[in-house]
């Protein structure tokens, strides 16, 4: 959940808490005091009926007011000084109410008597009542401005961080935002920033010498692989040369073909990482599928691969020559992967391109088929084709799967609406 | 046909100047830039080879110096970096030809072919080997004068391989010429088998001595019978 409603839960939990605490103990607190404050009147009448008992050697005469009644009661035994709170009916009233009593022991005229003070404590009920009902409505209403103080002052207090993390989601080691270490007030975000904004730094950095390096070391590699074709481009015009020779440099010629090919696909790789391919247009697909089919149609001819096609128009808006590379992958995968008189199978439609081959009779796993330099199978290519499919679906977005149905192997390629364009009905096939 | 090889590597530049002087080029190399804007100051070329990954200065430093001072050599670019940019700021700066490393030779000996006749014969654009007559300009064909279809790809290695005559030719290097880089490398070369049983038919068929032949597990080559 949010920082904020975090927060306010805990704060409100917390508060409401304290309220219920505080009510309580308010509540007893107060009670407590007005107790002991009717109490102390008490004490006071019975002081003023011991002084009258001390000075006039009798008893005072017992009265009945609305608030107060005092009544002796003669007894021989003996009486325990008490303070009770009893409930009656009041039959004047009709109703229900509480009073306090005072009971304690006066002797007057030689006579033992239990003197009673009662004093009415629905007043102090009462009054209870109300000074609790205030208390509440002041607690809630600072617990009211509490909430919209926290709302207004968190928002405000954690906007920094909220604008670091911001940055952060949006970063990309490839493409980095310049980070603007605004400075706040507080040292814990300031602390952030710096340090965000540091290692972001280093990252970058460390990125580039990286790709420096991939890049350097790969174009290292074409000199020496242009030195091992040319060298052996003069070998074989030897023609002494003995038919098992022939044989050993074929080898080497697949064997460096594979190695230059490989060295092209990883420096294809770098550059799509790099976004030098970032430049975009609309294309068609199904006509670069028609395209590329025909460029392959050797390939597809001495392998004795049938090939169906259902080319509706799908355009959409991407660089024409990854378009090309991803099409011709996937279609040099497909005849790959066949056996000898198999079939494939290209169709696009409005949002998808689906490219199916026979092939192997199990299913493969998807995860190892995009995997860098996993080779389903035997094969002889360089095992990048599909990573550099998945790639460049990666970054247009496009969804690409694999799954294998009906004894054929196919990848599904769905396009979303954002890359999408209008289909120019003249232009269409 | 005189050229100048400008690379720096010398186990290239060495590879390069074997093969191309058997085709009977003369062939001068320069592998400094320096080097190398002295020599076209000083002599004419046919046909220069650039890579343009000099150390000591870019070679399209070089393309500029030659198309400042007027200078009509065809020029083939190599480079290692086979970057989309350098490819098209070659050709704008007046390069005929680019071409990656890593290439095979008898590749680039085919080019060098192509620009030199077109620099060379405008307007008379034709291959002639014995009884037969390619013109380049309308890529017609013509057997003992008479006229002959080939088919795209049966044309492209008529012409690469006469330009590489003599040559022995790995199937390789063929698949690469026809198919470029969209060719993976394949589990055989029976396509490329077919487009060569093909063409020899057709040229056997119109009276040609049989020129291409094939040496066994390594190429082909196109050569007096």
């Amino acid at each position: 959940m949010k920082l904020q409603s975090a927060y306010n839960r805990g704060v409100i939990v917390a508060a409401l808490v304290a309220l219920f605490a505080g009510g309580v103990a308010d509540y007893f607190l107060i009670r407590y005091a007005l107790l002991h404050q009717l109490d102390e009147a008490l004490k006071v009448e019975e002081q003023e009926i011991i002084d009258h008992v001390r000075i006039n050697k009798s008893l005072p005469s017992p009265s009945r007011y609305r608030d107060q009644r005092i009544y002796f009661l003669e007894t021989s035994a003996p009486v325990q000084r008490t303070f009770r709170s009893i409930h009656v009916y009041d039959s004047v009233e009709q109703e229900s109410a509480v009073i306090r009593e005072l009971d304690f022991p006066v002797n007057a005229g030689g006579k033992s008597y239990k003197a009673t003070v009662i004093k009415s404590q629905t007043e102090t009920e009462d009054l209870i009542s109300w000074i609790l009902a205030a208390t509440g409505l002041v607690l809630l209403l600072l617990l009211a401005i509490l909430f919209a103080a926290n709302r207004f002052f968190l928002k405000n207090l954690w906007m920094p961080l909220y604008r670091t993390v911001n940055f952060l989601q949006g970063f990309k080691v490839s493409n980095p935002n310049v980070f603007s270490k605004t400075h706040t007030n507080i040292d814990e975000f300031n602390a952030l920033n710096e340090a965000v904004g540091s290692m972001t730094g280093k990252v970058v950095q460390d990125f580039h010498s990286l790709k420096a390096f991939a890049d350097n070391a790969s174009h290292e590699m074409q000199t020496p692989l242009a030195i091992i074709h040319s060298k052996m481009d003069l070998l074989i015009q030897d023609e002494q040369l003995h038919a098992t020779h022939a044989d050993q440099l074929q080898s080497m010629y697949d064997a460096v073909n594979k190695l230059t090919r490989l060295n092209q696909s990883l420096l294809l790789l770098a550059k799509i990482e790099n976004d030098q391919f970032a430049t975009k247009e609309t294309v068609y697909v199904n006509e670069i599928c028609h395209q590329k089919m025909v460029q392959l149609e050797d390939f597809v001819f001495s392998k004795k691969i049938t090939t169906k096609q259902s080319l509706m128009p799908l355009c959409i808006s991407i660089n024409r020559i990854l378009a090309e590379i991803l099409t011709l992958n996937l279609l040099n995968n497909a005849i790959r992967h066949n056996h000898e008189g198999g079939m494939i199978s290209i169709s696009t439609s409005s949002d998808s391109l689906v490219v199916a081959n026979t092939g192997v009779v199990t299913a493969l796993s998807e995860k190892i088929l995009f995997d860098r330099f996993s080779k389903a199978g035997r094969s002889d290519g360089s095992g990048l084709g599909l990573t550099i499919v998945k790639r460049i679906c990666e970054l247009n977005h496009i969804d690409v799967k694999y799954s294998y149905h009906n004894q054929m192997h196919q990848i599904i390629l769905l396009f979303p609406e954002s890359i999408r364009c209008a289909v120019d009905s003249i232009k269409s096939l | 046909m005189k050229l100048l090889i400008v690379e720096d590597e010398k186990e290239l530049s060495d590879s390069i100047v074997s093969y191309l002087r058997t085709a009977n080029y003369i062939c001068e190399v320069a592998s400094r830039f320096n080097d190398a804007i002295a020599r076209i100051e000083n002599y004419e070329y046919d046909c220069i080879v650039l890579d343009i990954g000099l150390p000591d200065g870019s070679g399209l430093n070089l393309l500029k110096e030659l198309k400042d001072n007027y200078k009509n050599e065809g020029v083939i670019i190599l480079s290692a970096k086979n970057s989309i940019d350098d490819r098209i700021t070659g050709l704008n700066m007046g390069a005929d030809d680019y071409l990656s490393k890593p290439f095979h030779l008898p590749e680039l000996s085919a080019r060098i072919a192509a620009i030199i006749r077109r620099k060379k014969f405008t307007g008379n654009n034709h291959i002639i080997f014995h009884e037969i007559d390619i013109d380049t300009l309308g890529k017609q064909v013509r057997i003992q004068d008479q006229p002959v279809e080939l088919t795209k790809k049966e044309y492209q290695l008529l012409v690469y391989f006469i330009a590489n005559k003599g040559k022995v030719i790995s199937k390789n290097a063929i698949a690469m010429h026809l198919w470029g880089d969209e060719m993976e490398s394949p589990g055989n070369y029976d396509f490329i088998y077919t487009h060569i049983k093909n063409l020899r038919k057709k040229l056997e068929d119109f009276g040609c001595g049989a020129y291409i032949r094939s040496l066994y597990g390594m190429g082909y080559k196109f050569s007096e019978p």
